[in-house]
């Protein structure tokens, strides 16, 4: 019998409504079609979850999946996915967590895990290799990440134990709330936190023990040996072992286009206080890596006297510094620390959390809300202790707190104002403000699960080619780069190896490892396909052109100064010639032919 | 003659921030890197009064110079 080589051999498929656990063995002709982890994920997801099913109810699911590449030497490849139908926008969504819990769970003999139905009171799954059993978990519930992780490890003896968790956030459903892991690792965004809290799944606790079968031992080896030879001495690699992707800060805030003030500004001299280089020289006292990694991106930091008493956290990285921090107008280290402190605690996205204190801030500026609405909280641009006090109560759903845990265009609309809410699909946007690089302004609005940078971060290309300002050519950018990105996410690579490894390169380890034999072409094929399962999931939802859109602020509103002032999106030309590149209508929607070529039925 | 430099803090040079760069005569993009010690491989883009130029282009006097990396998102 063939080898499956890359594989850990089966996915665990457990009902959390009538305690079934069942072990199905992993297929290597589907791997092979979708490589793995997002492209699995969405496959899996389009199949198994109904159109219109409510994403808080027992029939939405996490499909937790691991790469093919993840847990061997391969450098970087350590994400796990998670998909799921997201609460917070009813689309498709799938994040992506670094640190040691992909690893793990391949360790223990599984390329995935699909939580099914719902629990009739508290509990965590608790995977030893070949012995799975849902483990009771009301003495847990109630609890926040970091005193859960501490407390499953100490209950099952091992601290070598990997936990994923939810805090009070996903209890409390709050729309953005996520899954924590490492204690300060998270599948961040677009609430699969919520979904494991409808479900009363408290942690997925793993220990695993076995080894993964590689094809070529010897040229993996020979092809990891470069890749950190590379790393080790690459200018970009040593800027972000240095900073970790806060070394973006300057940069990005000097051209012009980082959230500042709900993006009503690109630029601010006050995020000199909080550049890479100053998170380094004030907070920063360690390093963190995930597995397999040699740059070594996380940071540790701490403020040690502040009113909150010393403060000590991992992080925070690019995304949340910003939008807790310059788009809040909040530009000093002891309140972000501690307001990142507080939704790591509770288990809420950083980012979305962040974007809804900002969407209340502008609000009780322009007095569209009142201290009647925040409970006397003065929730001015730049007032740290009220971005603090605010991120409690959404983590609680307290108080304005419970209006902002569903979103921030739940609460424009409430507040009757929802273009004010910087999103798409109801998903908050990162910090890349798309007005100072267009190809980012198509990427969100085309992205399957809202405004989401990852899904094909262009801006790079567009500032080293000096056309960050031009819509031509944007379309055919970001579609290569949305296939790039799904087959790096698939890999279970983090992004952050792009500074190594190429496609090519990345077909070199994925080759090493299961024997596969990909080309270039064939890749960017699979890449389309992820794009265009994952699309076809949001037409059954009815998602089409008219969603596929941005906030009026960046298309009508010109930035008032810095580098990029003056520009807004000219996004219509783009989408019509983005559809027409990806072979869908001009309505956004595939067209049968093209789905038939990608080997797609629906 | 001076020019002014401002190199993001994200170039692992000894030079971080904005500086006045003193020099004698007008002098090449990649001259002036070599000065201020920095890798040209850490430098995604170099504006000179906000325009592109390259490496073998020539700086004069009352040029701002802006010196970024390359930029990944993460």
């Amino acid at each position: 019998m063939e080898k499956n080589y890359g594989l850990a051999g089966n996915i665990l498929r457990v009902n959390l409504t009538n305690g079934t656990i069942e072990k199905e063995p992993s297929n290597p002709s589907v791997f092979k079609k979708f490589i793995g982890g997002r492209g699995l994920g969405a496959w899996m997801l389009y199949h198994e979850v109904p159109a219109k099913t409510d994403p808080l109810g027992p029939d939405n699911k996490l499909i937790f999946m691991a790469g093919p590449t993840e847990g061997t030497i391969t450098p970087g490849a350590n994400k796990i996915t998670v998909t799921f139908k997201s609460p917070l926008t009813n689309t498709y969504a799938t994040s992506l967590c670094g640190g040691h819990l992909g690893p793990e769970l391949k360790f223990a003999g599984y390329d995935g895990v699909v939580i099914e139905g719902k629990a009739s009171e508290p509990c965590y799954l608790w995977i030893d290799d070949d012995k799975v059993r849902i483990m009771p978990a009301k003495h847990l519930w109630g609890k926040n990440t970091h005193e859960t992780e501490d407390a499953i490890r100490k209950e099952l003896g091992d601290i070598n134990v990997k936990v994923a968790v939810i805090g009070k956030g996903g209890e409390n459903l709050v729309k953005y709330a996520c899954i924590q892991t490492d204690y300060h690792r998270e599948f961040g965004r677009q609430g699969s936190g919520a979904v494991m809290g409808s479900k009363l799944l408290k942690a997925i606790a793993i220990r695993g023990t076995k080894s993964i079968p590689i094809a070529e031992p010897e040229k993996l080896a020979q092809l990891t040996l470069e890749t950190y030879q590379i790393l080790a001495n690459h200018p970009k690699a040593n800027a972000r072992k240095k900073m970790g992707t806060n070394e973006l800060v300057d940069g990005i805030n000097s051209l012009g286009f980082m959230a500042n003030k709900n993006f009503t500004e690109g630029t601010s001299l006050s995020a000199a206080n909080i550049t890479g280089a100053a998170m380094v020289r004030d907070v920063v006292f360690g390093d963190v890596s995930c597995y397999g990694c040699n740059i070594v991106c996380g940071k540790n930091t701490q403020v040690l006297s502040s009113k909150y008493g010393k403060v000590r956290i991992e992080g925070p990285e690019f995304e949340t510094l910003t939008l807790l921090g310059t788009n809040t107008g909040v530009y000093d280290w002891e309140h972000i620390l501690r307001a990142t402190q507080i939704f790591d605690e509770y288990g809420v996205d950083t980012m979305s959390g962040g974007s809804a204190v900002a969407l209340a801030m502008e609000c009780y500026e322009k007095g569209i809300i009142t201290d009647e609405d925040t409970d006397g909280i003065k929730l001015h641009f730049g007032n740290g202790e009220a971005l603090c006090q605010v991120a409690e109560l959404i983590g609680q759903r307290k108080g304005i707190g419970a209006i902002l845990a569903d979103g921030s265009l739940a609460a424009a609309t409430k507040w009757g104002v929802p273009e004010l809410a910087m999103q798409v699909k109801g998903s908050d946007f990162a910090a890349y403000d798309p007005r100072g690089a267009k190809g980012m302004g198509l990427t969100y609005a085309t992205s399957p699960k809202g405004a989401h940078h990852m899904i094909a971060p262009t801006f790079g290309v567009e500032i080293a080619q000096n056309n960050r300002f031009s819509e031509e050519g944007k379309a055919a950018l970001v579609r290569e780069t949305q296939f790039f990105m799904a087959i790096v996410d698939s890999m279970a690579l983090c992004s952050s190896m792009r500074f190594a490894l190429d496609l090519g390169k990345q077909l070199q380890f994925i080759s090493a490892v299961t024997g596969w034999d990909l080309n270039e072409q064939e890749a960017m094929v699979i890449g389309e396909r992820i794009l265009n399962v994952e699309r076809m999931f949001n037409v059954r939802e009815g998602f089409s052109r008219k969603d596929d859109t941005l906030p009026k602020r960046f298309l009508e509103e010109p930035l008032k100064e810095g580098s990029s002032q003056g520009q807004v999106v000219n996004l219509e030309k783009m989408l019509n010639e983005y559809y027409e590149l990806m072979g869908w209508n001009q309505e956004g929607i595939p067209t049968a032919e093209r789905l038939g070529k990608l080997g797609i039925c629906y | 003659m001076h020019i002014t430099v401002k190199i993001s803090s994200s170039i692992l040079s000894n030079r971080q921030g904005d500086c006045i760069y003193l020099a004698e005569d007008s002098i090449k993009v990649e001259e002036l890197l070599q000065k201020l010690g920095i890798d040209y491989r850490e430098i995604g883009l170099v504006l000179v009064d906000g325009k592109k130029v390259d490496l073998s282009d020539i700086i004069y006097h009352g040029n701002e110079v802006q010196i970024l990396p390359w930029f990944y998102g993460g």
